[in-house]
């Protein structure tokens, strides 16, 4: 399958310079264009489209996948040669949903500003600083003064004292909540207390007396006890969710796929 | 008993908890307690897949976090990244997840180290970039890197003419893997790539994430584990030990407050339990 690689790269050869931005503003073009073509199509049409592309979306992946490969070393399928290519093209529709969620940042919070809502001063802030942000990066660029500033000793410094926060709001919490009130209780608490303990110096530091291993009495460091409640309570535990995890994920991706799932796009107007 | 002490002991005012915890938190930084640290078996293999990382290969530093979680996945990632420089391993940077800051926070780090140990941009490191999708990505750099990133985010030059890129085509060609993460992307990088690359995975979550990877380590999908902060702390131990590093830093420094934080927190549990027994009793008491 050759010929499928060369008549590709023939067709859509690298582009540079101007020739690359001249491609992306036609494409978009008609992507636009492709957008309000589908708007004029009847509900039904529209939604065997978008079931259609979803389809055929997802089965590049699937085939690529379970098509029998050529013999080692080479270790390829006639698909295989396309997916560094899909994996730009699925990087470029995700980057999209970056799109999608400024302009909802945008939207909601333009409107707050507008129509003066409760606490519409946060709103401002919130908007104020997208932009100086977005101008910094795309007008200075990262390597300015400017842009650093407002990102290492702004943004990053802001964002680290958001999350260094939490922490006093888990020690109100934690003090507050964890009460004894059952057996359940009791053993969560044992065995929180022990895995926290064994996990730090002051906790290690009770149980240093005894010998690291190669003794039954090693079994009764904290460290040695809270490392086996991870990898031997804990881990089951963890790996029992994971397979109900994947199972779900399976059934859901499948739904997706093929579009089985209820309120998909257009289905209300289509039914 | 007096029952409004035990009132009390369950009914401590929010503020006085968190000046006590500031006031802890800040003791225990500018005076840290010598402890003893115990190596954490994840933490060794970590460290010993490094240590055995071949010299010719060049290794990747996938970091997925943000400025929030720098707490414990900056000194995750400069311990990680030390480690490779003193053995002259070429560090490719990759960067995933929902914020875009990773890139720039792993450059700072590396651009810093590497003044330390003297290595150049585009010869010894490089910069791949920031992905917003991983798993797209991963699997197209399972074939070809250099179709799939292009240019380095750094100079925006052509990835092949950069000499750090020298025999490395794919994800296969890689030594050893490392991602320091605030996530769940361990999953991808074994679900998609780990089966086909010889490289060792090794991980450094935070601690609140570190739990669910005991699966994978027991599998061996997960080659070693830097349990957040702590796991971060034992790495350094390990590089003192090993004379990379010539005496411990900021990372095992922040070990005490973290420890007497979580004292504190026993503490006041504990009060709290004992409040609402000892409540309780003196109900039962009439």
């Amino acid at each position: 399958m050759d010929w499928l690689q060369r008549l590709l790269s023939r067709l859509f050869p690298p582009l540079h310079g101007t020739g690359f931005y001249i491609a992306i503003i036609v494409c978009l073009i008609l992507f636009v264009a492709l957008f309000f073509v589908i708007q004029l199509l009847p509900p039904k049409a529209r939604k065997m489209i978008i079931v259609g592309a979803t389809f055929f979306a997802g089965l590049f992946y699937a085939a690529e996948f379970f098509l029998p490969a050529s013999p080692k070393p080479k270790d390829e399928n006639f698909l295989t040669f396309a997916v560094p290519t899909v994996a730009n093209f699925q990087n470029v529709l995700t980057a999209f949903t970056l799109g999608l969620g400024i302009y909802s940042l945008v939207r909601v919070h333009g409107s707050n500003v507008l129509k003066q809502k409760p606490n519409w001063e946060n709103s401002v802030v919130l908007l104020g600083g997208m932009i100086v942000m977005a101008v910094a990066g795309l007008g200075w660029g990262e390597k300015s003064l400017f842009y650093r500033s407002l990102f290492r000793d702004v943004l990053a410094n802001f964002d680290g004292a958001m999350f260094a926060i939490l922490a006093f709001f888990i020690i109100s919490a934690a003090y507050r909540a964890f009460r004894i009130r059952s057996a359940e209780a009791t053993l969560l608490m044992v065995s929180a207390l022990v895995v926290m303990l064994g996990q730090i110096p002051i906790g290690q530091f009770i149980t240093s007396g005894l010998p690291e291993n190669g003794s039954y009495l090693s079994l009764l460091r904290l460290d040695n006890i809270s490392n086996w409640l991870l990898t031997t309570v804990n881990a089951p535990a963890t790996r029992a969710i994971s397979f109900g995890l994947g199972i779900g994920a399976l059934a859901i991706g499948l739904r997706l796929w093929l579009s089985l799932e209820r309120g998909a796009y257009f289905e209300a107007k289509a039914e | 008993m007096d029952k409004s002490l035990a009132f009390r002991m369950q009914n401590i005012d929010r503020r006085i908890l968190y000046i006590v915890l500031l006031a802890i938190v800040v003791i225990g930084l500018i005076f840290p307690i010598p402890l003893p640290l115990a190596i954490s078996p994840q933490a060794q293999k970590f460290f010993d897949a490094v240590e055995k990382a071949p010299t010719n290969k060049a290794a990747i530093v996938s970091v997925v976090w943000s400025a929030s979680t720098q707490g414990e996945n900056r000194p995750q990632t400069e311990v990680f990244i030390r480690h490779l420089m003193s053995r002259r391993i070429r560090i490719l940077i990759m960067a995933f997840g929902g914020d875009a800051q990773s890139v720039t926070l792993a450059q700072e780090i590396t651009g810093d180290l590497a003044k330390e140990y003297n290595y150049e941009y585009g010869k010894d490191w490089i910069s791949l970039g920031y992905r917003l999708d991983q798993t797209g990505t991963l699997k197209g750099a399972l074939l070809d890197i250099v179709q799939v990133y292009k240019t380095d985010s750094k100079e925006r030059r052509p990835l092949g003419e950069w000499p750090v890129m020298a025999g490395v085509k794919s994800l296969k060609d890689i030594g050893v893997v490392g991602e320091i993460s605030a996530s769940g992307a361990y999953k991808n990088w074994i679900g998609l790539v780990g089966s086909a690359m010889s490289a060792p995975l090794c991980y450094g979550p935070t601690s609140v994430m570190a739990p669910e990877l005991y699966t994978y380590l027991d599998s061996g999908q997960i080659a070693g584990m830097m349990f957040g902060i702590k796991g971060a702390a034992e790495y350094e131990a390990l590089l003192v030990k090993s004379g990379v590093l010539k005496k411990a830093g900021f990372t095992t420094r922040a070990i005490t407050p973290i420890s007497l934080a979580l004292v504190l927190l026993f503490v006041l549990i504990g009060l709290g339990n004992w409040g609402m027994y000892a409540a309780r009793k003196a109900e039962a008491k009439g």
